[in-house]
């Protein structure tokens, strides 16, 4: 028995040095951070600051606008991102002709880096050599530069998101309905049932724990967008498409005031944990399993 | 699932770093076989050199072949040269290496980051270099004086870099352009009220009433440009900032005037593009015949004489109130490192700012060449000569002043793009907009005040 205790802690040691070393310390140590004011300024000797940066970063306007532009994002692409998964899945979850080229067509994009894919929708959008423009140059529109508009950036970034992550999610989807029993269909089927009422009454009831799995994943993901932006827009213009964590990212290693970006760090941190907390303890007791 | 893929792609990082390591090494034993065989191999000294590509054009090349020729002349001397993105990316690497302990020995970065450096304590003043330096004084004594004015700033009487490679901003026309338009091809606009005047001849529409070629183009939000219209837009006074680097004017008149100017060319002329301009585009669109003038720095010489097929001009930004430029670019930094390195360091920066070295530099950029007597070296005579668009931005120096340097400088630049930003934008009030960008300004320099 006891060597069977022994036994198990050594297996964990590899994962759990891992996580240690780049997952608690350093997360323990941005909350100690987050205490203190450690920038340029103070160089090698933080000063301790109390609750001085918590109260900095909630007078910030830049924060509240990042604040904001997550939950933007977040609305934007979460319920979309899931339906179209869903959409697609249902889509492809029949075997019929080319079944496997469409999945494989709408699961690409996930493959790629999204330093990549972003890449790739720069040269895209660019005003004056993309495809985006000349299509519109077909119509003879003025040439547009969505990445470059206050109002038309952030739509941007959702699409280019949704387009990115919509295939994932179609995955998961897949894999959800391939789980559903069959005798459930058949005894539909012969009651009558309409297909749209099998959809509603059984297929999507039955996808419940997928779907908050999938809502959950979409979510998280919102929050920690940066790659996209940091290729795209650099958070602009006029910091129409900031996100928190690239206002960390600028805090931190532009401005070097690292203080300030653990306080950031830390609400965010705090806000991912009360999602899944949430997802633990409420939604997950309201779901459907089998 | 996150996890695992955090875990590969740290897997797949060590790999790439691996193989990275192997073929540098490769590399390195390949072009030197000579100091292979030399006996004093062991003290050869290996500098790591970060620099940045801030304008258009193959530059990395042309600075792979200098570093190369370095090397080849100096056996007991290795530079890697490493291209660290635009100044902005090169200033963010290199902070971030610093904190980790793996910094350069020596880089290119903007001149003014000179206070930000010597705050986390990089960088070594260069003032004991010169002094064991044979002509050391003679050296300093070389370069343009106005191109030193940032590398002194800070506390005490330190030389903290060298002038490297130093731009004015120019206002490159398009003379056959001019010559359609009815205008002087040999004549361009001296100030405000002319360039205003001139675009209004340039612009051209189609039958839609779309633009087909701008009268100008002006990166509104650069900081380094907005810097030299709110100097033509003073009275004789040129500055901006302190000497020590805690303070900025921004709140004021020449500021309103400055962005009044810019609104009233966007919105009420509408000679320049509404949008806020992408400034490393500038250079492609004048070539390609979009914008009839633009304003830009004149590190981009070379590419747009290489690339336009027309006859093109060079001139002075024109005058506000005064002829004004800050000179911009990027100074030479020694960072702390050991004695060795920083002997070979010293020795590198001498080998890139020699007047042939600084010459060929203009000439194969469009960057000023930095010393009094690199324009005495024949070939560049010859350059100048046959190309004098090119003297222009040396000629300008003597109307330059200095560039906003100041402690926190990510912070108070992000202040004034800002409110750039919001009045083209977002239709913020120009005096509301300026009014918070101060206050930004002067709470993030709060804590250098002494």
């Amino acid at each position: 028995m006891k060597n069977k205790i022994i036994g198990s802690y050594l297996m964990l040691i590899p994962a759990l040095i891992f996580f240690i070393a780049f997952s608690y310390y350093p997360f323990i140590h941005a909350i100690i951070i987050s205490f203190y004011e450690s920038n340029i300024a103070t160089g090698d000797h933080p000063v301790f600051n109390g609750l001085g940066n918590y109260a900095t970063v909630l007078h910030e306007p830049l924060f509240w606008k990042s604040f904001i532009n997550n939950i933007v994002f977040a609305a934007g692409t979460v319920p979309t991102g899931v339906g179209l998964g869903l959409l697609f899945a249902v889509m492809v979850h029949n075997r019929v002709r080319f079944t496997t080229l469409y999945r494989t067509m709408l699961f690409y994009p996930h493959i790629l880096p999204m330093i990549a894919a972003a890449n790739i929708w720069l040269f895209l959008l660019n005003p004056d050599i993309g495809l985006i423009r000349q299509v519109m140059g077909w119509f003879h529109k003025q040439s547009w530069d969505p990445l470059g508009d206050v109002h038309a950036a952030m739509p941007s970034l959702m699409i280019i998101t949704l387009w990115k992550e919509a295939g994932f999610f179609m995955l998961l989807y897949l894999a959800g309905l391939q789980q559903l029993p069959r005798e459930i269909y058949e005894a539909a089927r012969l009651d009558g049932a309409s297909p749209w009422r099998i959809f509603w009454r059984i297929t999507l009831p039955l996808l419940g724990p997928t779907t908050l799995f999938v809502s959950v994943i979409a979510l998280v993901n919102s929050l920690q967008s940066v790659d996209q932006i940091y290729i795209l827009t650099n958070g602009g213009p006029n910091n129409a498409t900031i996100s928190l964590l690239y206002y960390i990212y600028k805090a931190a290693f532009q401005n070097w005031d690292i203080g300030m970006a653990s306080t950031l760090t830390v609400i965010l941190a705090v806000i991912l944990s009360c999602i899944m907390m949430l997802n633990y303890f409420v939604f997950d007791k309201k779901v459907h399993y089998n | 699932m996150k996890k695992n893929m955090f875990k590969m792609a740290g897997i797949s990082v060590l790999a790439t770093s691996m193989l990275a390591g192997c073929s540098n090494g490769g590399a390195a034993t390949g072009t030197q076989p000579e100091a292979q065989k030399g006996t004093e191999t062991a003290q050869k000294v290996n500098l790591k050199f970060y620099y940045p590509v801030a304008v258009a054009g193959p530059l990395t090349k042309v600075m792979d072949a200098y570093v190369k020729s370095f090397n080849d002349s100096h056996p007991n001397i290795n530079v890697e040269a490493v291209y660290s993105g635009d100044y902005n990316q090169t200033i963010t690497k290199v902070q971030a290496a610093v904190k980790s302990g793996d910094m350069p020995d020596v880089a290119v970065l903007s001149a003014t980051d000179v206070l930000r450096l010597q705050d986390i304590k990089a960088i070594v003043p260069l003032e004991s270099y010169v002094k064991n330096d044979k002509d050391g004084d003679a050296y300093i004594n070389d370069f343009f004086p106005g191109l030193l004015s940032e590398a002194k700033m800070g506390q005490g009487d330190h030389l903290w870099a060298i002038p490297y490679q130093r731009s004015t901003p120019l206002l490159y026309f398009n003379k056959e352009a001019f010559k359609e338009a009815g205008l002087d091809p040999n004549k361009a606009p001296a100030n405000w009220e002319e360039f205003s005047a001139y675009a209004k001849k340039l612009t051209k529409k189609d039958a839609s009433g779309q633009v087909t070629q701008w009268g100008g183009m002006i990166v509104e939000n650069d900081t380094w440009i907005f810097q030299a219209l709110m100097m033509q837009g003073m009275n004789g006074d040129k500055q901006v900032g302190n000497q020590d680097g805690t303070q900025v004017k921004y709140n004021t008149d020449a500021t309103k005037n400055a962005i009044n100017y810019l609104l009233k060319l966007a919105k009420e002329d509408k000679v320049i593009p509404e949008k806020l301009a992408n400034g490393g585009t500038l250079p492609a669109d004048f070539v390609a015949g979009k914008a009839a003038m633009i304003y830009n720095s004149s590190g981009s010489l070379a590419f747009i004489r290489d690339n336009a097929k027309f006859d093109f001009g060079t001139a002075f930004l024109p005058a506000g109130q005064q002829y004004a430029v800050a000179s911009g670019g990027g100074n030479l930094y020694m960072f702390k490192t050991n004695d060795a390195k920083q002997k070979a360091t010293w020795e590198f920066i001498r080998w890139m700012t020699s007047p042939e070295q600084a010459a060929k530099w203009s000439t194969d950029s469009g960057y000023v060449a930095t010393r009094k007597s690199s324009y005495n070296v024949p070939t560049f005579q010859e350059y100048l000569a046959k190309f004098p668009q090119a003297a222009v931005p040396k000629d300008q120096l003597q109307y330059a002043g200095a560039w906003l340097t100041t402690h926190n400088n990510a912070d108070v630049g992000k202040a004034m793009q800002d409110s750039i930003d919001s009045v083209f934008t977002a239709g913020t009030p120009v005096d509301q907009s300026l009014a918070d960008a101060q206050s930004k300004i002067d709470a993030a320099l709060k804590p250098f005040k002494k």
